[in-house]
């Protein structure tokens, strides 16, 4: 679990309630903690998804194939 | 009038300071509070209300000119479009709680394109609502700020993956697990009770049992510290959401050994002709009765409840097997049936009351009664597998609804001999007479007719009015 102990450093003011004016729920610090280390994971290989559906919706559209509805929007 | 939150609020309506439904005059309305004011008009001004409810995601509403129940607080007063049978995850097929789970994803994909995020991700905000799950909770909306986390990441896990995973991993029944804990299986429970496989699993690995690892590790709240807070960029954010779609879709369940086809033909005890002539029999008696609801208990596939949501009635069809209600959820979701709702229901133990105060989620019968009720092949496995007594099943029937109808099978049909094949018969009052002399007196029996090819009977009755004194 260091990799978690790495990140923790910045969630103690994160976690701060002044931080959080729309929450009632209560995130759990090790779930919150925990998302952002997969998020940084994740994140990269997400952009790379949407580049590459965008690169095939390219090429279906060059070459006279149907506009196919791309769920990556984003 | 001025009416206080106090005594006309939801009892499961207190948790979230946004607002919260309360009744008047026998309808539901929700209160929007003056600290909810710039998401609700973010929600409804940004587009996201509009494409939400266009692709049957979020539950309609109109905004009502009635005085609120907190008129200190009050924004405004919505009119949310009624669900007209309320069921909760414990009650629901993998199939529903994964269509479930992949529809809050799925909303919450649309709130970030539209500079909003869910600031919960409970099960029990998500109703069935004409065979599609849709978000019941208007005010679980919150403008996205950048670079901050996902308050409902935990919920999220809770009340859909970790459900989900021991369904599809263990055993299809653990999301019975849901009415000893209200807020979703608790992540180290889960990650105790996945098989070691399941860690081969990415998602699995990261949102179930890493997580639970985090989750004890920091128990404690945390310390305060000087340090600026970590953020988690909107693209990060979007990764997460795909991850925990990507988990979701990965898992699957299905009834072992059963081809659908047959699953129904497999477990019955009629010829094709006695099959026909108890659907003849039902819709005779539904078009008599005309009834606007319909309980179709012990329902197995739905076979006969669709009699019922074929003629527009709304139908909830319950039945104790999981695998069965499975395929009739599919069913319904392939064929688009909107009228019926499948749900998995242990009549003999059926749903509490439960949460806070016993008021959160209410009893099976609470949610009734039904206008019908259809209890077909049903009364030998009460009477004789679960021992109630004939005067306890009359009751429980007029508790349920207001017309009955019953199929009656004698001990002389197979179905009963193998019943009691491994048991002694103590039931010397199950007898069609001793049945209708017990039932008489909760009901007006109004017709007997016999299924031709079988020796079974089907009777429509009609509660008395003084049957629940």
């Amino acid at each position: 679990m260091h990799i978690v102990s790495f990140f923790a450093f910045g969630l103690n003011s994160a976690l701060s309630p002044n931080a959080l004016p729309l929450a009632y729920l209560d995130p759990g610090t090790g779930s919150y903690l925990l998302q952002m280390i997969i998020a940084g994971l994740v994140g990269g290989a997400f952009l790379v998804k949407i580049f590459w559906g965008k690169i095939v919706a390219f090429f279906k559209k060059l070459f006279g194939g149907r506009n196919t509805d791309d769920n990556n929007q984003e | 009038m001025t009416i206080t939150r106090n005594n006309t609020g939801h009892p499961a309506s207190f948790r979230d300071p946004s607002g919260f439904i309360f009744s008047l005059d026998g309808s539901l309305y929700r209160q929007v509070n003056q600290s909810y004011r710039a998401d609700y008009d973010h929600l409804m001004a940004s587009g996201l209300y509009q494409d939400l409810v266009g692709s049957n995601l979020l539950v309609s509403h109109e905004e009502a000119q009635i005085q609120p129940a907190d008129p200190e607080n009050a924004y405004k007063v919505i009119f949310p479009r009624r669900v007209r049978w309320i069921s909760y995850p414990y009650e629901w097929c993998f199939s529903q709680l994964k269509d479930a789970a992949l529809a809050t994803l799925d909303i919450q994909k649309r709130a970030l394109r539209s500079g909003m995020t869910l600031k919960d991700a409970s099960a029990y905000n998500i109703q069935f609502l004409e065979g599609k799950p849709v978000l019941i909770d208007t005010l679980s909306f919150a403008v996205y700020q950048e670079g901050k986390p996902w308050d409902a990441y935990r919920q999220f896990c809770q009340h859909f993956l970790a459900p989900l995973a021991l369904m599809a991993h263990v055993d299809v029944r653990l999301n019975q697990l849901f009415r000893v804990y209200l807020d979703g299986i608790p992540l180290d429970l889960a990650s105790r009770l996945l098989p070691f496989r399941t860690r081969l699993n990415a998602g699995l690995l990261l949102h179930i049992h890493v997580h639970a690892g985090a989750q004890k590790k920091y128990a404690e709240p945390a310390r305060p510290a000087g340090r600026s807070p970590r953020q988690m960029s909107k693209i990060g954010f979007q990764g997460l959401i795909d991850s925990l779609e990507t988990a979701v879709r990965g898992l699957n369940w299905k009834p072992a050994g059963t081809e659908w086809s047959d699953y129904y033909e497999n477990r019955l005890n009629y010829s094709d002709d006695a099959l026909e002539h108890k659907k003849e029999i039902i819709q005779k008696f539904l078009d008599r009765i005309q009834p606007k609801t319909v309980w179709d208990l012990g329902a197995n596939t739905g076979i006969f409840s669709r009699l019922a949501s074929q003629r527009g009635i709304p139908t909830a069809a319950f039945d104790i097997d999981p695998a069965a209600v499975e395929i009739n959820y599919r069913t319904m979701a392939k064929v688009g049936e909107p009228n019926l709702l499948p749900l998995v229901m242990d009549l003999t133990n059926p749903s509490p009351a439960m949460g806070w105060e016993n008021r959160e989620r209410d009893a099976f019968l609470e949610r009734g009664p039904a206008d019908a009720v259809l209890a077909l092949a049903l009364i030998h496995h009460l009477a004789i597998s679960n021992n109630v007594p004939l005067a306890h099943l009359s009751r429980f029937f007029a508790r349920a609804g207001r017309w009955l109808i019953i199929e009656f099978v004698p001990k002389s049909d197979s179905q009963v001999q193998k019943l009691l094949a491994t048991r002694k018969d103590i039931f010397d009052e199950y007898d069609p007479d001793h049945f209708q002399s017990h039932f008489s007196k909760d009901f007006t029996v109004h017709e007997v007719v016999s299924i031709r090819g079988s020796q079974r009977f089907l009777y429509l009755m009609e509660r008395r009015a003084e049957a629940l004194d």
